[in-house]
């Protein structure tokens, strides 16, 4: 590494604002920016941000070792549906099937409910006759005339993205290849995607949707990337990195060949964020919860690492690509109250939002949000939020909690706090399904808590799962961006691959692993990652023969060293989810390597350890509305004058300018020499 | 006792559905079956001690039936004094209570709380093995009445032994069966935190609010709807039998905060399968008004309790012994048609047109000579579902009273000896009108050489009765059924069973579409041109909104 680079700079775009986290890798320090992102053109605020904490510390561009950026792009053009004019072209038979999916409707109920629009028209999807079985042969043959043809038709209607999807590609991806090769030399301009590059897995709906997405954003974000690329090489930044979904970071390359595998990186980078947290304090196994203004993100760390899923939707598409296992409910500050035609009390899922936003905005807004019953509550500042940018209206909120109780005839305070209960009991439910989904119990986990509004539910949320130790990291509002600092270079490699054990000789396995590894070598080659820094690990999706629910298992191959070993470490891993296991003969469905070329995390300083005094913060008191009926005082401390060792003793209020943490009455925050603040309760 | 604000109340019931919830996830990663993991054939209830629903995580309405019939059955067949703590019953058939239909196991535990029965959890999964029909119930498998599958946490190995000897795909069973055992166990465990949360007296205070609650619920959407009678008449094609357009009626009686519907009219039981008893035909009318006049009412007893049904006995919408009851669904899809239909003559906003109205599926079993095993392949095929008064209907879906999913192609191909051939919406088959219908769909199967002793059962509905529309909407297209063997059809009525087939035999199960609403020459332009661009609407279907080429 060249002396002279030694910033590393992150910047992750998010609806509202666009983050800035940079790292001197050699000194630690630590600078911050926040700005509003501009979401026509989401570079422009990428390159102003640069600008502004580059000058504003006076950096020479030339300082910066790398740039990491999370980009919403892919994202948003899903949302929005923003695509290309996009085609198809599947097997015989099978065009309708991206529209059929998996049959059912989005809701039992509601008449009203409609399904995702279909991201491909029915006229663009098109049908070649070939096909291919369950174990690879050929069937059909796929003629180069039929796809020369089409190509023609392509291009005369002037289609800009092509998604091809053939039915068990995944075992013989030969059409597949041939069709991309004939099509992509009479289409130069077209974006093409194959399924077996993109997500190479049995389940034809699945692949076929992820496919499409990849196809129908990728002219869009191939363009937005290489012109944000070129722009930041103008100014002297050479290295670009994109972060992806999975949790690490890719090429400029990579991300323009499958903008789709950015589409759930939103959430990621936070989730980075905190596994480097939890790292660096030795903390193994928690529920990371990321609360913002509409949405709360869940995932969990289970010994010292987080989880990967194949099984995930972006916007109610599902896509089957190797992604973090984080789970969005619509639940956060901007959650607005309403009592429904029974008398019960309902919070969410529809949200103020930041337009109008909580009623104490004074936007506009005249619905009660959680911020406004933390506003009543005084758990929150009654005059100003975001260190003065952001004015409260603090008798807007009582007027608009006001008019809940008077439906409920119930006292204003309490009606406050009913409020943030029953929002909290929405959260808690997530968090317990999430558990038992993955055969977790809540209460054997810590909490790190962040997002705007992660800290102020943290320990009342620790209560109600009976979790011992809610973290709240230093920055909680700029996670993400400070997480993609903290990121590797990763790709994910899945190959659907069905063997059935007992009948299988374990070279054979063995073999296919080999041929994953040397896949591998060349990605590491072209990224130019040195030997020193590629670390590579395998692991199988297994299940008992029959069943339809695959369970991933590490390969170790140290440990691992024949098919016993293999059918060991499949039940003790389902016996571990699932509280049994059986004699049944167990299959490999996929093998999955994971590549990772690593890159020296940057050095975090440790603050000197003071005494448990945490006095010199306290800034004042506030009265807070308590069960009782009664008030409380809770001591006010402003975060950054909070040194290592403090310990603030609850009831308190924690300001700093990205959040506010609520340390209850009975529980104490201790500050850890990375100025984490570790709520427990006291014994 | 802690005081039941309506903040506790709305608190406990989530923690309550969490539960539920939990315990449905539970059930689809444990379960072993393709029918339970893949397709979520499940549901899971928590009751009251007095057998009242407090809870429902269900994938498919019709279950309802089962969970509610059960429990309701073990409080009549035992004191509960005689019902003790690590008990579970099992039960599946629909005379004798626990069931409306053989396939569909449930598994009852009751949950004590400080040695007080404090509530039961339920849980019923869809047993896919061997489908076996016949004119009655005795010759669709093997009934259970409501028995104690362990007692005082000892499994009763002979009633256990006797269950598992009457199935073809014993593994199968096993595994499902201890999956549902696992799932009531966790439910259970949740249960006594919450009580222990919550102290007994605050819980039994809540479960009675609870059911208040949905109560005031129901009573406030009914008592908006406009007092007054309203019938409506619909008829299923046959019962694969030689009996044909057999009559279901409704008429619906409101007065104030009062429902009744009042079934009078429908047909006498048959004999095909077709026969519905009363716990199905309350489930189908409990899931027809929930979607009518208030979608978030919760699915508890104190709303079920607020309608009043009639129903004549030996009828087909309450049949009695011995009448059979496999595809009791299917005729459950036209009981929610009339009942839609009834309600279009209140407010026709309120409903949406008749969709494809059935459970349309198809089962292959045979000898799989990859893996000398036999094998069963189930599938049901959704259609289209009906357009409402101000937007087209959804293409392609399951409606009503089912909304299972389907089978991967890929993962079908891998595990049996058939190939998909297509899986296609039907062109022209959504009702025109103002806003269309949706579409059904098109589903064909080849068998192939390592099929042997390869045998159908299929059957699928509106062949004859098209669905309906509204308001000068159109109806939908009708569903077929094709057996075709060299390039010719060989099979003549639209439900098969026990139908012989060779390898290379094709079977294609087109379902119908659904009606249209509101007159369709007031469709937009652009809205017909994108159809017809689209294919969805054919060159000789564009007279039908006016237009020519």
């Amino acid at each position: 590494m060249d002396d002279d680079k030694n910033i590393r700079l992150g910047i992750d775009v998010g609806g509202t604002n666009t983050d800035i986290c940079a790292i001197n890798e050699k000194t630690g320090k630590l600078m911050t920016y926040k700005l509003p992102s501009s979401n026509n053109d989401q570079s422009v605020a990428v390159l102003d941000g640069i600008r502004e904490i580059v000058e504003s510390n006076d950096l020479p561009y030339s300082s910066v070792s790398r740039f990491i950026h999370g980009t919403t792009a892919a994202t948003n053009a899903i949302l929005e549906m923003r695509g290309g004019k996009t085609a198809l072209i599947t097997t015989e038979g099978f065009r309708d099937l991206l529209e059929i999916g998996r049959q059912k409707r989005p809701d039992l109920y509601d008449l009203q409910i409609d399904k995702k629009p279909v991201l491909i028209p029915r006229y663009l999807r098109f049908e070649v006759s070939e096909r291919i079985d369950y174990v690879g042969n050929v069937v059909s043959e796929l003629k180069e005339e039929e796809l020369e043809r089409l190509a023609n038709y392509l291009n005369n209607i002037g289609v800009n993205a092509l998604a091809i999807v053939f039915l068990n590609s995944f075992v013989n991806p030969i059409h597949e290849n041939m069709a991309k090769r004939v099509i992509g030399k009479l289409c130069p301009e077209i974006f093409i995607s194959i399924s077996s590059e993109v997500s190479n897995q049995f389940r034809e709906y699945e692949r076929m949707c992820g496919t499409a997405i990849n196809s129908f954003v990728g002219t869009e974000v191939q363009r937005y990337l290489e012109h944000l690329e070129s722009a930041v090489n103008d100014v002297g930044i050479s290295k670009v990195y994109i972060n992806h979904s999975n949790g690490g970071i890719m090429s400029v390359h990579e991300a323009s060949n499958f903008p789709v595998k950015t589409a759930l990186s939103g959430p990621a980078a936070g989730v980075i964020g905190t596994h480097f947290v939890t790292e660096l304090i030795g903390v193994s196994n928690a529920i990371t919860i990321d609360i913002g203004g509409t949405s709360t993100d869940i995932s969990l760390i289970v010994d010292g690492e987080l989880i990967s899923s194949k099984d995930r939707e972006i916007s109610g598409y599902p896509v089957r690509i190797p992604s973090l296992d984080i789970t969005t409910i619509g639940a956060g500050g901007g959650s607005i109250a309403w009592v429904d035609s029974g008398g019960a009390l309902k919070v969410g899922p529809q949200s103020a939002g930041a337009e109008p936003g909580p009623a104490c905005y004074g936007k506009g807004g005249r619905n009660a949000a959680i911020t406004d019953a933390r506003v009543v509550l005084g758990h929150l500042n009654q005059k100003e939020l975001l260190a003065g940018r952001l004015p409260i209206d603090a008798d807007k909120s009582f007027e608009a909690v006001k008019i809940i109780g008077d439906k409920l005839n119930m006292e204003l305070y309490e009606t406050a706090r009913g409020i943030i209960t029953v929002g909290n009991s929405n959260i808690v439910r997530e968090v317990k399904k999430v558990t038992v989904e993955k055969g977790y119990n809540p209460e054997d986990f810590d909490m790190v808590a962040f997002g705007g509004a992660g800290p102020l539910h943290a320990a009342e949320l620790m209560r109600e799962l009976n979790i011992r130790k809610a973290i709240i990291p230093r920055t909680p509002g700029l996670l993400a961006a400070y997480g993609l600092l903290t990121e590797d270079v990763r790709k994910d490699f899945v190959r659907t691959n069905v063997i059935n054990i007992d009948k299988t000789d374990f070279k054979s396995i063995y073999e296919i692993f080999n041929e994953l590894k040397s896949q591998a070598e060349d990605w590491f080659d072209f990224e130019k990652i040195p030997s020193s820094r590629r670390v590579v690990r395998l692991f199988l999706d297994m299940r008992y023969l029959g069943q339809n629910y695959e369970i991933e298992v590490e390969y170790d191959e140290d440990s691992i060293k024949n098919n016993e070993d293999l059918i060991n470490a499949f039940n003790t891993k389902y016996k571990k989810i699932y509280l049994y296991c059986y004699d049944d003969p167990i299959q490999i469905i996929n093998f999955n390597l994971t590549a990772v070329g690593t890159i020296n995390k940057p050095n975090i300083v440790k603050g000197k350890i003071s005494g448990e005094d945490a006095s010199k913060a306290v800034i004042g008191e506030r009265k807070v509305s308590t069960d009782n009926n009664g008030f409380e005082k809770y001591k006010l401390y402003d975060r950054d004058k909070l040194e290592p060792g403090n310990v603030v003793v609850g009831p308190a209020i924690i300001e700093q300018m990205d959040s506010t943490t609520i340390i209850l009455s009975g529980q104490s925050g201790k500050v850890d020499e990375y100025y984490n603040i570790a709520i427990e309760n006291d014994i | 006792m802690k005081k039941m604000t309506p903040v506790l109340l709305e608190v406990t019931g989530n923690a309550l559905l969490s539960i539920a919830e939990q315990m449905g996830v539970m059930l689809t990663k444990t379960g072993y079956s393709t029918n339970i993991k893949e397709r979520k054939d499940l549901s899971v209830g928590i009751f009251t001690s007095k057998g009242k629903l407090l809870a429902l995580a269900q994938h498919i309405p019709i279950h309802f039936s089962s969970l509610f019939s059960a429990v309701e059955g073990v409080l009549k067949k035992w004191d509960i004094s005689e019902i003790y703590e690590g008990d579970v019953f099992i039960a599946n058939d629909p005379y004798s209570g626990g069931g409306s239909h053989l396939p569909d196991l449930v598994l009852v535990k009751p949950v004590f709380y400080e040695d007080e029965l404090v509530a039961f959890v339920v849980n019923i999964g869809h047993h896919a093995d061997r489908s076996r029909r016949g004119p009655t119930i005795f010759d669709e498998g093997l009934r259970i009445p409501i028995v104690k599958l362990y007692e005082k946490s000892q499994l009763v190995k002979d009633i256990y032994d006797l269950i598992l000897l009457n199935y073809q795909l014993k593994e199968e069973r096993v595994g499902d069966l201890r999956a549902q055992q696992i799932t009531n166990q966790f439910g259970e465990k949740k249960v006594i935190e919450l009580c222990d949360k919550l102290g007994l007296e605050t819980y039994n205070n809540f479960c009675e609010e609870w059911l208040k609650y949905g109560e005031r619920k129901a009573k406030t959407a009914i008592s908006m709807l406009p007092d007054g009678e309203y019938e409506f008449e619909d008829y299923m094609d046959s019962d694969g039998c030689g009996n044909v357009d057999i009559p279901i009626k409704v008429k619906v009686i409101i007065k104030g905060d009062k429902i009744c519907f009042d079934f009078t009219g429908s047909s006498r039981q048959v004999e095909g399968p077709y026969n519905c008893v009363k716990c199905a035909l309350l489930a189908t009318v409990y899931y027809s008004v929930k979607a009518l006049i208030d979608h978030t009412i919760p699915a508890n007893s104190g709303y079920f309790d607020s309608i009043e049904v009639n129903a004549p006995e030996g009828t087909i919408v309450n049949a009695v012994e011995p009448a059979p009851t496999f595809d009791r669904e299917t005729t459950s899809q036209r009981i929610a048609d009339v009942i839609f239909g009834a309600f279009s003559k209140i407010d026709p906003k309120k409903v949406i047109a008749a969709g494809n109205g059935s459970v349309s599926f198809f089962s292959f079993s045979g000898f799989n000579r990859r893996i000398n095993k036999p094998y069963v392949y189930v599938e049901t095929i959704g259609g289209g579902s009906g357009a409402r008064y101000n937007k087209d209907g959804l293409d392609a879906v399951q409606v009503h009273m089912t909304n299972s999913s389907n089978l991967p192609v890929e993962a079908l191909e891998m595990e049996y000896p058939l190939r998909v051939e297509k899986y296609e919406l039907c062109e022209d088959s959504g009702g025109a009108g103002k806003y269309r219908g949706g579409l059904g769909i098109n589903r064909t199967i080849r068998i192939l050489g390592d099929s042997q002793d390869t045998t159908l059962i299929a059957a699928t509905e509106r062949i004859k009765r098209k669905p309906w529309g509204l308001c000068e909407g159109m109806s939908g297209a009708t569903a077929e059924l094709n057996i075709i063997r060299n390039g010719e059809k060989i099979n003549e009525e639209g439900k098969v069973r026990n139908f012989k087939l060779e390898e290379g035999d094709i079977v294609e199960l087109k379902t119908a579409g659904a009606g249209g609403y509101g007159n369709p020459l007031e469709r937009g332009r652009e809205h017909v041109m994108n159809d017809f661009r689209e294919g969805k609407v054919t060159k000789e279907h564009l007279k039908d909104y006016g237009f020519e080429i």
